[in-house]
């Protein structure tokens, strides 16, 4: 089964997060390792095994960086394999830029420069998505490709704002 | 065995078969027991209708170990060998610890500073897991006799925040105590719990939990019986002694005392600043007053002012993982629909006017904040002895790990396999390869923490693999997993994936205990009765004096000019002496060495007693003589 299938869910990127949701809610109740502290071994070994598979499930889902790869995976495509690095070069201008912003807001202490970045960030990513979704269930998997690798780059930079405010709070 | 009995999951046992279970709050401070009665969690109190249990434990002359109040009366007159907080050692070395290092003469068992610590009391060296493992013992004791019969299992909290030897110290301590851990629960979940249920709340809550030494804080889903952990952050060094801390700072910064305090000295200041802060939850100003005997006493008064002065330091740094688990979550403050207190320090109204200005609503105080861990942990309990609840609906935790976990890499840098905030259980599978030609063993070292460098992060374990079949280098394929079960805790599996051999997975923590050392210790207290007497009798001598030469030796610093070169040469030479004899095993030797430096340094220790108050401040030792 694969990861759509645990929860009912076709696979497509924009997926319905309440289904999601529940659906994960029920299978734990059923499966979570805490259903079985009083039965024998086996059943507690399966029990650990099939919620994990779960749990693993459930992360890569309603992560779309992290959904957007593992829809190119069952076609067959690692969007993160190394032989598969080339970006556009304004593109990887703009992360530069983006990293010295970054970078010097975190020098200067400045927090709510950091949040205006992270939530600029998060709507980069959205839209990116939505582009991802149009070309992934069109079947223009190169492009799809492409944008998948451009959501992990924008996600990277989203957890280096995140670390930065880590770093600021210490 | 009885514990055999299968019942499906949400299948009670029959009634009279109700297995006895109980949740533990195993605190800083203060330890408490729950259990569920007539479907209502109760917390389960003394004989003298006490429901806490301070966490505190001496070693006692008479050779017994006491318990609770009556080991809190003596933290002043034998310091040395009452334990309080013991919880802040917990899977600790001897380099982890900050301030509270010159509380307690700390050893380890290879006596090079490597490796969890241990306490030397006139017991002998005792491991945070054994101290912990006697406060359990007590509630174990309260409860059986409270419910009339063996318990069948405990769930025992622990902060979300503790790393997995943290939690493998803490499970350690309960099979030393001898209970059957059900599940080890993160502080702020079990209260979750209890809040939950009892208010009957939906939506995401977020728990404060600021207890005696630790801090946490979670944001949580409730959704029809399920919980929901979706991230999680804390502070295992901070909580309500740290308040008491800045207070006594205070109050020894002003008084402009002389540099060192006693055991004694720190104990009694501890105990004013503390009995000083919870007043000031109710009064404008408040008075630490100290006697430091001998006749002498200090007293400062202090303003609600001034103490929120002195500990908004401490408010920022909880507000800090406050904002830092509210990014984790992708959430905003306005997505919160109530903050819930948990731990006797979010009483202090700074506490809660910090967070009713962070979320723009008063945070919600309905249940006893000392209480509601403990109350949550019984009502998990319950339900995973597989007691059916009494309106018949069960729930289900869904908890996170707290730090991301990671193996080192070349040039000491480390790879992150599970990031913090995952969902338990979780599993991550690895795979690597050999270097050398006919290689058929590697080296693995996880670490926890979210820092780049191994050096920053906490060393786990160190993982041998041994057994992987010889082959040209880079072609063995070994896939090693890394499991996180349901209590946060860390196993590993490894397999070369062309041959399928499995690989001999040798764990080796970094901290905490081997199960052969756990053997051994529960061997040794079967046998405790019949115990060598003379070993007993040297470990003794040994920490007299050792507490002698270090306190003595602190004076000859402090109080250099009261003394001539001569004496001070004569007493420099006896304690050396003494030192050295202490590394031999003649007890005899070492008490009459101790008894002979005592003597002699009672000249010094009068003319100390002249320049008052410094007296009782010095040296426990010295102010023992006068």
């Amino acid at each position: 089964m694969n990861h759509f299938e645990i929860f009912n869910l076709s696979p497509e990127f924009a997926i319905d997060n309440a289904q999601l949701i529940q659906r994960f809610r029920q299978l734990q109740l059923d499966h979570h390792p805490d259903r079985f502290v009083t039965a024998d071994d086996a059943a507690r070994r399966a029990a650990i095994e099939q919620s994990t598979a779960i749990n693993e499930a459930h992360q890569t889902l309603q992560d779309p960086v992290r959904r957007a790869m593992y829809l190119l995976w069952l076609k067959g495509i690692n969007a993160m394999d190394e032989k598969n690095t080339s970006m556009p070069h304004a593109f990887l201008v703009e992360q530069i830029d983006w990293r010295e912003a970054i970078a010097d807001a975190k020098l200067k202490e400045d927090t709510d420069r950091l949040e205006e970045m992270g939530t600029e960030l998060a709507s980069v990513l959205q839209s990116l998505g939505d582009t991802f979704s149009a070309a992934h269930d069109g079947g223009h998997l190169t492009v799809a490709t492409t944008l998948a690798r451009k959501m992990r780059f924008t996600q990277k930079l989203i957890e280096e704002v995140d670390l930065a405010f880590d770093e600021l709070q210490q | 065995m009885a514990f055999l009995q299968i019942s499906e999951p949400g299948e009670s046992p029959e009634p009279h078969t109700r297995r006895l279970a109980v949740g533990i709050d195993l605190g800083t401070t203060n330890s408490l027991v729950a259990t569920l009665r007539n479907a209502v969690a109760e917390c389960l109190p003394d004989s003298e209708g006490r429901a806490m249990l301070p966490s505190a434990v001496q070693y006692d002359e008479g050779g017994a170990v006491v318990v609770g109040h009556s080991a809190l009366a003596h933290r002043g007159d034998d310091a040395l060998n009452t334990i309080t907080s013991v919880k802040r050692f917990m899977g600790r070395a001897i380099a982890d610890l900050r301030d509270e290092a010159t509380r307690y003469n700390f050893t380890t068992p290879s006596g090079d500073g490597k490796g969890a610590l241990k306490i030397v009391t006139r017991h002998g060296a005792k491991s945070p897991i054994e101290v912990s493992a006697e406060i359990l013992l007590s509630l174990k004791e309260r409860a059986e006799q409270s419910l009339g019969g063996p318990l069948y299992g405990v769930v025992i909290t622990v902060p979300a925040y503790f790393d997995d030897a943290q939690r493998q110290a803490t499970k350690d301590a309960a099979k030393l105590a001898d209970l059957n851990v059900l599940r080890l629960l993160n502080e702020p979940t079990a209260a979750a719990v209890a809040y939950g249920l009892d208010q009957r709340a939906e939506g995401t809550f977020l728990i404060y939990d600021l207890g005696g030494g630790t801090f946490d804080v979670s944001i949580l889903r409730l959704t029809r019986g399920v919980f929901e952990v979706l991230s999680t952050a804390g502070d295992t060094h901070l909580g309500g002694d740290d308040f008491d801390g800045a207070l006594a700072k205070h109050a020894f910064d002003t008084w402009a005392l002389t540099r060192a305090l006693s055991a004694a000295g720190q104990a009694n200041l501890h105990a004013a600043a503390r009995a000083a802060k919870e007043s000031l939850t109710d009064a404008q100003t408040a008075t630490i007053k100290v006697n430091w005997g001998c006749g002498f006493d200090s007293t400062l008064d202090v303003s609600r002012e001034k103490f929120v002065e002195l500990t908004q330091p401490l408010i920022d740094r909880t507000m800090n993982a406050v904002k830092k688990t509210l990014r984790d979550a992708k959430l905003k403050s306005t997505d919160i629909d109530g903050v819930v207190l948990v731990g006797g320090a979010t009483r202090m109204p700074h506490v809660r006017a910090a967070l009713e200005s962070h979320f723009g609503k008063p945070p919600l105080a309905t249940m006893n904040p000392d209480e509601v861990v403990a109350l949550g942990a019984a009502i998990q309990a319950d339900q995973l002895a597989g007691n059916k609840s009494g309106d018949g609906e069960s729930h289900l935790l869904l908890d996170v790990i707290p730090l991301s976990l990671g193996i080192e890499t070349m040039g000491g840098l480390v790879e992150k396999i599970v990031a913090r905030n995952s969902t338990i259980p979780v599993a991550k599978a690895q795979e690597f390869t050999t270097f050398k030609d006919g290689q058929t063993a590697m080296s693995l070292h996880v670490v926890q923490g979210e820092r780049e460098l191994v050096a920053d992060c906490r060393s786990l374990a160190r993982f041998e693999l041994r057994g992987i079949p010889p082959m040209v280098a880079g072609a063995a394929r070994i896939r090693v997993t890394f499991q996180i079960d349901a209590d946060g805790l860390l196993s590993v599996s490894a397999e070369e994936t062309t041959t399928h051999a499995r690989t001999e997975v040798t764990v080796k923590p970094s901290y905490g205990l081997g199960d052969g050392e756990i053997a051994a210790m529960l061997q040794s207290a079967f046998t405790n009765a019949n115990a060598d007497m003379q070993g007993r009798a040297l470990a003794e001598a040994r920490v007299d004096a050792l507490a002698l030469v270090q306190s003595l030796g602190k004076a000859l610093i402090e109080d250099r000019v009261l003394l001539s070169d001569v004496e001070h040469a004569a007493l420099s030479s006896q304690i050396s002496h003494l030192k050295q004899l202490s590394e031999a095993n003649d007890h005899r030797a070492i008490v009459r060495a101790t008894e002979a430096l005592n003597v002699a340094s009672t000249d010094f220790a009068g003319r100390r007693m002249d320049r008052a108050v410094s007296a009782a401040l010095t040296g426990q030792r010295i102010d023992q003589l006068v």
